[in-house]
């Protein structure tokens, strides 16, 4: 009889032939997909981003734009709300249920003034610079790239506050450690790639 | 995947002891600190010259790559699959798109870019 059982593990998944969760491999194999998707946006970047092209507004480098202490503030956010995410999967694990809450909504806070800064930023280019999304491809690339990477941060959001607030019943415990990490996951990815896009599109010299 | 009984698996997850907060706290720091060093060398990029910074800057960007993956993503104490398995989209996708761009014969060292400066505005 025993040997008919399928075993649960602690974390509440179906043991594998590989010791790895399936939810997991799946969540490590999305993002190692993903990092084809940022490899293309961020070669389409490099390859235009000395094109500024006929519509540009002014004569001077495109880089000249950018708000480099601004962008180093939002980067530092970016890079704290991994801390507060990996603290979050800590206390869920330990069974510290208020703390796990705390966490998760701190990360999402930070997540949201991250895209906060982004959508100043866009708005400031806009306004200031008069770079819309089809000034030239420079302006293209920088918004497709960036867009994106903020269309992830957003779904990480979602999927921070899903966990905080779709657990309310059913507590959010060590069992529920294993989503909590799938979510961590997810999120840390999207803090790896800023921390490219951070030093390939804003600090690495043009030249 | 498919699901075995209890006596073919002798693990799971191949789990090992995580650092603890107090650790996550340091490395967080360390993190920063990296960063803080970053925009210091952009900052400073006319006297170290752009080959230094572009070089310094790459170093750093790597390393923050790899501590926050080994560290917060728990590749360095999970199983080693799954360090392969990020690894090789990775090195797929860096090779597919370094392809790409030498077939449109870009330089990072050099990209040929002038810099026009300001409009003369008189």
């Amino acid at each position: 009889m025993a040997d008919a059982t399928i075993a649960l593990e602690d974390h509440g998944h179906m043991e594998t032939n590989t010791g790895i969760s399936n939810n997991k491999l799946a969540m490590w194999l999305f993002l190692s997909s993903d990092c084809l998707l940022f490899g293309a946006l961020i070669s389409t970047f490099l390859l235009y981003r000395t094109n500024i092209g006929d519509n540009t507004p002014y004569t001077s480098a495109v880089e000249d734009v950018f708000d480099i202490p601004f962008t180093s503030l939002s980067s530092f956010v970016l890079l704290m709300s991994s801390l507060t995410m990996v603290l979050a999967l800590s206390a869920v694990n330990r069974d510290d249920e208020r703390n796990g809450r705390i966490w998760l909504l701190t990360t999402a806070f930070l997540g949201l003034v991250f895209i906060g800064g982004q959508v100043y930023e866009f708005t400031t280019f806009y306004n200031e610079f008069g770079l819309g999304y089809s000034t030239n491809t420079w302006t293209s690339a920088f918004y497709t790239l960036t867009g994106f990477h903020g269309v992830h941060v957003s779904v990480g959001i979602l999927m921070l506050l899903g966990t905080v607030f779709g657990t309310r019943k059913s507590g959010l415990g060590k069992e529920k450690g294993e989503n909590v990490e799938l979510v961590g996951l997810y999120w840390h990815f999207v803090d790896i790639v800023w921390v490219i896009i951070f030093t390939v599109i804003y600090l690495i010299p043009i030249g | 995947m498919t699901t075995t009984d209890t006596h073919d698996v002798d693990t799971h997850d191949d789990h090992h002891e995580h650092p603890s907060d107090r650790s996550y706290v340091g490395i967080a720091i360390i993190l920063a600190i990296l960063t803080a060093i970053e925009v210091l060398m952009f900052i400073i990029e006319d006297s170290l010259g752009k080959t230094v910074v572009k070089l310094g800057l790459l170093g750093l960007m790597v390393v923050k790559f790899w501590i926050v993956g080994s560290y917060f993503m728990h590749l360095k104490f999970d199983n080693k699959v799954l360090t392969w398995l990020f690894v090789a989209g990775l090195v797929l996708a860096v090779a597919v798109y370094f392809i790409m761009m030498s077939a449109f014969e870009f330089s990072f060292w050099n990209d040929g870019f002038e810099d026009p400066g300001l409009p003369d505005i008189n």
